[in-house]
């Protein structure tokens, strides 16, 4: 593999995780809700999965348990910020902070540093797609992910018809847009954005399988080092669109993938490149800004 | 003729307060009922608990005999009742057909998880062809006029197939001639076998199209009359409670001298979205002179005025005021030179609801010396500054160490007029200075605004109470898409010939 194909392999790669928490996190974005704990839950998803792939090979209930546990975080972050009108950046937060000290408190517990499901071999959980596989240039960049990058790939498809073909889609939109105009025709806000964050939770449950036992079968603690953040500037540029969003999430994961393949070249400062996607993030956010602005005459703050 | 909608002693209370005191209300199928009131009176929470939007704190509502108990909206339009309400109930990113059908999509014949938009606009291009609106059923909403924004609505509960159809302040934001319309089509639908509830408190439409009408006053009831047995006067005295003068003693006689205050040249703006919104504005005003502003709402008068307190950036354009370019100017710079702002919204822009009457009364001076002691602020003499302000201007106040949100609308705009007039300014920007108020506080706003412009001030008024500015007004400039489309005299103008240029009608003569 030449470098230019293992750079745009690495960057489908790598986009999987944000790309799966783009398209879950946008259903609570058109919902009117900022879930700013995707974070917290994808890191979750992680730690669950190859907690339970110490216990067991069964890649199905190693899935489920992680679906589950982010599920059950999901529906406390929904209580919480839709049926208590909590702050949302609060409970967020606070999920961003409790889940990785829980993590913590456990490895202690059980004395080691990270979490090491040594009967895991990454290259088993790669799939190679037939038809695909076989179309030139393309083929090497497409074929041969875990399954949740093909996930992530059907997810665009299955978010956008979602989203914009099915009550639950135009409900989601409508209470995120005019709360009113759903509750005047007995829409119920709460159930759809109890839905919403839920989907998101699931999705991330996804990105953390993804990252740490799909790739890995390794768990360490902050593995996750700002994704969902990542996600949720990819949401906002991407307004919620599935398709921007995805084309977001896609430009951090080639970030990545940059960062990884130059900095073989780069010697002792290799790990300056590992800055790149946050830069960049910031980069994205204060240029997409400074363009919503660009017509902005008031003098109000907001 | 029989019942078909009753109330028995239904009552609201919010905490404390009785929005509604047992209100027996009784309405005949097929007729229109007007119910009026001032603001604050009740009307709207009462037809919310009709509508189910709030749940009643006690009492009944009887539908065609029998006791009903609604859920919830979905509920009340299941049973015939549907709502327009004053303020749109859409979703502006989405098209016509999905607002109608907002709720009651159509699934596809095969997949039922999907909607079936082709079916959908089908079906809204037929209703729209029934009732004979005129409307494209795929165009997005938030590109329409509000006068079609709110036939949509109208349609979203013919869909649904309600019998009752309740209107609350239907034509505050519509042209003369789409009230106009507006009431033929509610006349139609009458024809058609609808009941018609009206929330209103502009009289002249209660005249012309109910049946009868009910006055509530303070939650009450006050009066059941038929319209044919009843007039202006008799229905604003039961409202208020005291005569009223309708229309303010305007005498335009008052000398007009040459000099002029206050020039706009060619101002412009545009919007957040790119588009011009103030485009090439000007005029001027003279010392001693109200300069009216009419226009729909969302004509670029909100910008204009922004503009001219220095909310907002002009593009391009000055504003010279005596003689000098005041353009862009902050909004304390502005006050510093003797200009006084009444602004749009009270509570975003003129007080801070939050805080206390003597804070807020010293708003927009609070770096002058005359509250301080030892360069901190002395209470005291604020205090002394409020109270002067409450008596001179009669503000009713139940709490005077309480915050702003105590205070009626009308209260409030009062205490916002008396801080304006303090520091004896020359020239007046007042921005809908009566919405939200109750007849009585109009009577004393407007009274307020031509004693200024009797001392000599100059005043630049913008409502879009067409009524309003047409009888304080010396002369009237008509806002349309961010232009000022025509100049006339109020007193040679018919209201159907200023309608039309709120319509974008290009005049045939300009005064």
């Amino acid at each position: 593999m030449d470098l230019l194909s293992r750079i745009l392999y690495d960057m489908v790669y790598h986009t999987t995780p944000i790309l799966l928490c783009v398209l879950g996190g946008l259903f609570a974005y058109k919902a009117g809700v900022l879930n700013i704990a995707l974070e917290g839950m994808m890191l979750a998803g992680s730690f669950i999965a190859v907690f339970v792939a110490l216990q067991t090979q069964n890649t199905f209930l190693i899935y489920l348990s992680a679906l589950l546990v982010c599920a059950v975080i999901g529906l406390i972050f929904a209580y919480l910020a839709v049926n208590k009108k909590g702050n949302v950046i609060i409970i967020g937060l606070a999920i961003n902070m409790l889940v990785p000290a829980i993590a913590s408190f456990i490895l202690q517990f059980m004395g080691v540093p990270n979490l090491t499901a040594k009967w895991v071999n990454p290259v088993n959980f790669r799939f190679d797609i037939p038809l695909i596989k076989d179309i030139p240039y393309l083929g090497p960049i497409l074929s041969g992910h875990p399954l949740g990058t093909y996930i992530g790939l059907i997810m665009i498809f299955v978010a956008s018809v979602v989203l914009y073909k099915t009550r639950f889609g135009i409900y989601t939109r409508v209470i995120g847009e005019s709360p009113n105009a759903a509750t005047s025709l007995g829409i119920q806000a709460n159930k759809y954005a109890t839905w919403a964050i839920l989907i998101g939770a699931l999705c991330s449950a996804v990105a953390g399988l993804n990252l740490s036992f799909e790739r890995l079968g390794i768990f360490t603690n902050g593995m996750t080092a700002g994704r969902g953040f990542i996600a949720i500037a990819a949401i906002y540029c991407g307004k919620g669109k599935p398709v921007q969003s995805a084309l977001y999430a896609l430009i951090f994961g080639l970030a990545r993938s940059l960062a990884i393949n130059l900095s073989v070249f780069a010697g002792s400062i290799s790990a300056l490149f590992d800055i790149i996607p946050y830069l960049l993030m910031i980069a994205i956010l204060a240029v997409n800004s400074a363009y919503e602005i660009r017509n902005f005459r008031m003098r109000t703050y907001w | 003729m029989s019942t078909i909608l009753e109330t028995k002693d239904l009552t609201k209370k919010f905490g404390d307060f009785t929005a509604n005191d047992k209100i027996n209300l009784t309405v005949e199928e097929g007729e229109i009922k007007a119910i009026v009131g001032e603001n604050g009176a009740g009307k709207s929470t009462l037809m919310n608990m009709l509508y189910r939007q709030i749940p009643p704190t006690s009492g009944e509502i009887f539908l065609r005999g029998k006791p009903i108990e609604f859920q919830s909206p979905r509920d009340a339009i299941q049973h015939g009742i549907g709502m327009v309400h004053q303020h749109f109930m859409l979703v502006p990113s989405f098209k016509v057909y999905e607002n109608i059908l907002l709720g009651t999509e159509i699934p596809d014949a095969k997949l039922r998880f999907l909607v079936d938009s082709k079916k959908e606009q089908q079906e809204c291009a037929e209703l729209v062809k029934k009732y004979g609106f005129d409307l494209d059923v795929n165009e997005v909403v938030e590109n329409l006029s509000v006068g079609q924004q709110q036939k949509i609505e109208i349609l979203k509960m013919l869909y649904r197939n309600v019998d009752i159809l309740i209107l609350d302040e239907p034509t505050s934001v519509l042209t003369p001639q789409e009230v106009d319309e507006l009431l033929l089509q509610l006349k139609e639908l009458k024809a058609q076998g609808k009941t018609i509830i009206l929330i209103t408190h502009k009289l002249r439409e209660v005249m012309e199209v109910s049946d009868s009408v009910t006055v509530i006053k303070k939650g009450q009831i006050i009066g059941n009359v038929k319209t044919s047995e009843t007039n202006e006067a008799e229905l604003a005295q039961m409202m208020v409670g005291r005569k009223v003068l309708l229309t303010v003693q305007n005498d335009h006689s008052v000398q007009e001298s040459p000099e002029t205050i206050y020039t706009v040249r060619d101002l412009t703006t545009n919007n957040t979205y790119g588009n011009v919104v103030v485009d090439h504005v000007s005029f001027e005003i003279r010392k001693g002179e109200i300069y009216g502003i009419a226009g729909v709402e969302g004509n670029g008068q909100s910008e204009l005025v922004k503009l001219l307190s220095g909310m907002m950036e002009a593009t391009g354009g000055t504003v010279h005021y005596k003689g000098e370019d005041i353009t862009n100017l902050w909004a304390n710079e502005l006050r510093s030179i003797g200009i006084a702002i009444i602004p749009e919204d009270r509570y975003a822009q003129g007080l801070c609801k939050e805080m206390t009457l003597s804070a807020n009364s010293i708003a927009g001076s609070t770096r002058s010396d005359a509250f301080k002691k030892n360069g901190v602020y002395d209470s005291k003499k604020i205090r002394e500054h409020c109270q002067k302000l409450i008596d001179r201007y009669e503000i009713r106040i139940a709490d005077f160490d309480g915050t702003v949100s105590q205070l009626s609308g009308g209260n409030a705009q009062k205490l916002i007029i008396a801080r304006e007039m303090r520091s004896q300014p020359d020239f007046l920007i007042a921005s809908q200075p009566t919405r939200g108020v109750d007849i009585g506080a109009i009577e004393f706003i407007h009274q307020q605004i031509l004693d200024f412009r009797n001392r000599g001030g100059a005043v630049l008024l913008i409502s879009s109470e067409l009524s309003e500015v047409m009888s304080l007004s010396d002369r009237i400039g008509v806002m349309y898409k961010g232009k000022i489309l025509g100049e006339v005299d109020p007193l040679e103008t018919s209201e159907t010939q200023i309608g039309l240029l709120m319509a974008g009608a290009v005049p045939q003569e300009v005064v």
